[in-house]
């Protein structure tokens, strides 16, 4: 079977001086958890963005399944942008309706245990909830679809260390062998354990795409120290 | 609650010594089932992928039998099993000779001071 | 998908349009009760100012209701595609053509009810006046002075004056009345569009898009409709002018068309290629 993800010859430039994106060749297999790990400006939200089609490329090609981004794709990814997307003016249920409507590979069922097992009232507004609650209704509704591909950006940004635990215990839970996940992040040594490989972004193009044990294995670090060195100012 | 892993060794490679230590310890008896791989990077709080790696390894050993219908098991193999145990031992004896030299105790002076020390805790 | 969207637009829109509308309907309803009270022939001043000011009240609404609704609408189209929500909305596995038209016909129909709410409010309100005004005739009757009024004599006028029969007439308004209300919408949801383009400022831009779009239009107007006035001589008769009326109107109405397929497809193309989410 051919990868997941194939991104040739990519490039995405705002306008001359601001080129996001750099050439980036990048393949991604299945069944494989992945951290997309670079600094700030290195340009993993833009390739998040033109992963999910919210982003043309200036050049270059995404496929995913073999498809460019458009409406095949969005059927299978299943994203969970940095930002809370939820309409507050909605309830809990209403927004599980939804999600059950677009996507054939919802699970209903799924989404109301998790919803229960935090103790979030499906008939809440989410005008009501916390922050963090929103955070986490929003990965529960992206978890509870069985997509072919996750992608994560900063889904643990700005909640407490114990939301922290259950958001990696549901990704663990909840993905299955055939997708793969792609979590972009700032906080490397708390989802290194469960990371399979990373890909390293500089400047908008590949530094580096390894197991995270090859990485432990030839440096001797974690790693979250060989980041902090490869990207020391 | 996640297993407490070190954060500069390769993790599979933990996975590895923290399986044989339940094993050795008789957390899991020879003959039993293991649960699933799914179920134990969930425990462990470790990519599923980097726990099959370590039950490979395992299995190379001889420690863990896949069995075609039911699952992973130990080994019955208790011999094999004394055999780990005494390697750890070994291993971490090793480790403790290596230190105490580096705090300037020579063997004798070692040999002489556990005596002491395991004579103590009797009598507590 | 087409239909999940529409129905997920029509839940989450129906609740600010309808109880404006709903409210328009029971003051209406409160004022046609009032008429038939002793309270307008009061001679308390305060009463009377009260009145002054509800009668007032009533007139703001009627010219403001559909701005509010129109507004109302353009936010939501702004807020749930442009801002975090496109997020979500433009990661749905439908096509943006899906996304615009499920908008647009949810507008249309808010848009519709709101003209339509407003016309049954002002036209009961001077049934009303005019059945009080007349010693309390009924409304059968004055349906029957109306269509009186509809004979074949009218009828024969107005074929005369405009060059088409008065069916004509009347569905000729209707396309017109059809085609503005979507020119309006999809006038809007381009300008808005252009306006996201925009690194900062995204609702200034599109309120400057919309200016923009506006005078180039107007200039397209005239400049197309100017060469169809200037054939009308200086001593054009009366008749000649009513009959050009109707071409001028058929033209209008094209040209109405297209500037709404336009819209239209500059919008897809700019959600499609020009997506500018924060």
């Amino acid at each position: 079977m051919s990868s997941l993800v194939e991104i040739r010859e990519l490039t995405k430039a705002y306008h001359a001086r601001a080129v996001a994106i750099n050439c980036l060749n990048l393949n991604i297999e299945r069944g494989k958890i992945i951290g997309l790990l670079g600094p700030n400006g290195s340009g993993k939200t833009t390739l998040i963005k033109m992963m999910n089609g919210l982003l043309t490329p200036t050049h270059g090609q995404i496929l995913i399944n073999g498809y460019e981004p458009g409406i095949q794709t969005k059927a299978v990814i299943s994203y969970l942008p940095e930002r809370t997307y939820l309409s507050n003016n909605m309830k809990v249920y209403e927004l599980v309706d939804l999600f059950c409507d677009f996507y054939a590979d919802f699970s209903k069922e799924k989404a109301y245990n998790m919803l229960s097992s935090l103790n979030i009232e499906s008939s809440a507004r989410l005008k009501t909830l916390s922050k963090g609650t929103k955070e986490k209704v929003q990965l529960i509704l992206v978890m509870s679809r069985s997509a072919d591909l996750y992608i994560l950006d900063e889904p643990i940004a700005g909640v407490d260390p114990a939301a922290r635990d259950y958001i990696l215990k549901t990704i663990l839970t909840n993905y299955n062998e055939n997708a793969s996940i792609l979590l972009s992040t700032h906080l490397i040594s708390d989802i290194e354990n469960i990371l399979d490989e990373v890909i390293f972004l500089r400047y908008g193009q590949l530094l580096m795409h390894t197991s995270v044990d090859d990485i432990r294995e030839n440096t001797g670090k974690s790693v979250d120290t060989y980041f902090r060195e490869v990207f020391a100012c | 609650m996640a297993w407490a892993l070190d954060s500069d060794r390769p993790i599979y490679a933990q996975l590895v010594e923290k399986l044989q230590m339940q094993i050795v310890s008789g957390f899991y008896h020879p003959g039993d089932k293991l649960p699933s791989v799914r179920e134990l990077a969930q425990e462990a709080s470790v990519n599923p992928n980097t726990m099959q790696k370590a039950f490979s390894e395992l299995e190379k050993s001889g420690l863990i039998i896949t069995m075609r219908t039911s699952g992973r098991s130990v080994t019955e193999d208790v011999d094999m099993i004394k055999g780990i145990q005494l390697e750890l031992a070994k291993e971490n004896i090793k480790e403790f000779l290596e230190n105490m030299k580096q705090l300037g105790y020579t063997e004798e002076e070692i040999v002489t001071l556990i005596k002491e020390m395991t004579k103590e805790d009797i009598k507590e | 998908m087409l239909g999940k969207l529409i129905k997920h637009e029509w839940r989450s829109v129906w609740k600010i349009p309808g109880s404006v509308n709903l409210f328009l309907l029971l003051y209406t309803l409160a004022g046609i009760i009032s008429f038939h009270s002793p309270i307008w022939e009061s001679d308390n001043k305060i009463i009377e100012a009260l009145l002054i000011f509800a009668s007032s009240f009533y007139f703001i609404m009627i010219t403001l209701i559909s701005f509010i609704v129109m507004i109302y609408l353009t936010v939501r189209f702004y807020k749930n595609l442009y801002t975090d929500e496109g997020y979500l909305m433009h990661t749905l596995p439908v096509s943006q053509k899906e996304l615009i038209l499920s908008k647009l016909l949810v507008a249309f129909i808010w848009t519709l009810i709101t003209g339509i709410v407003i016309i049954v409010s002002v036209a009961s309100v001077m049934i009303t006046a005019v059945s009080i005004g007349n010693n309390g005739i009924s409304v059968a009757q004055m349906w029957d002075a109306f269509m009186q009024m509809i004979n074949v004599q009218f009828l024969e006028w107005f074929r005369e004056l405009f060059g088409i029969s008065f069916f004509h007439g009347i569905m000729l308004f209707l396309a017109f009345s059809i085609i503005s209300i979507l020119y309006g919408i999809l006038m809007i949801y381009a300008s808005i569009s252009l306006g996201q383009l925009m690194q900062k400022h995204k609702i200034l831009g599109s309120v400057l898009g919309y200016i923009g779009i506006h005078t180039v239009l107007q200039l397209i107007n005239t400049l197309t409709l100017t060469p169809l006035m200037l054939n009308m001589s200086n001593d054009a008769t009366v008749t000649e002018v009513f009959h050009s009326f109707i071409p001028y109107c058929y033209f209008s109405l094209g040209e109405s068309i297209i500037f709404c397929i336009v819209f239209f497809f500059l919008t897809e193309y700019l959600m499609k290629k020009k997506l500018n989410l924060d």
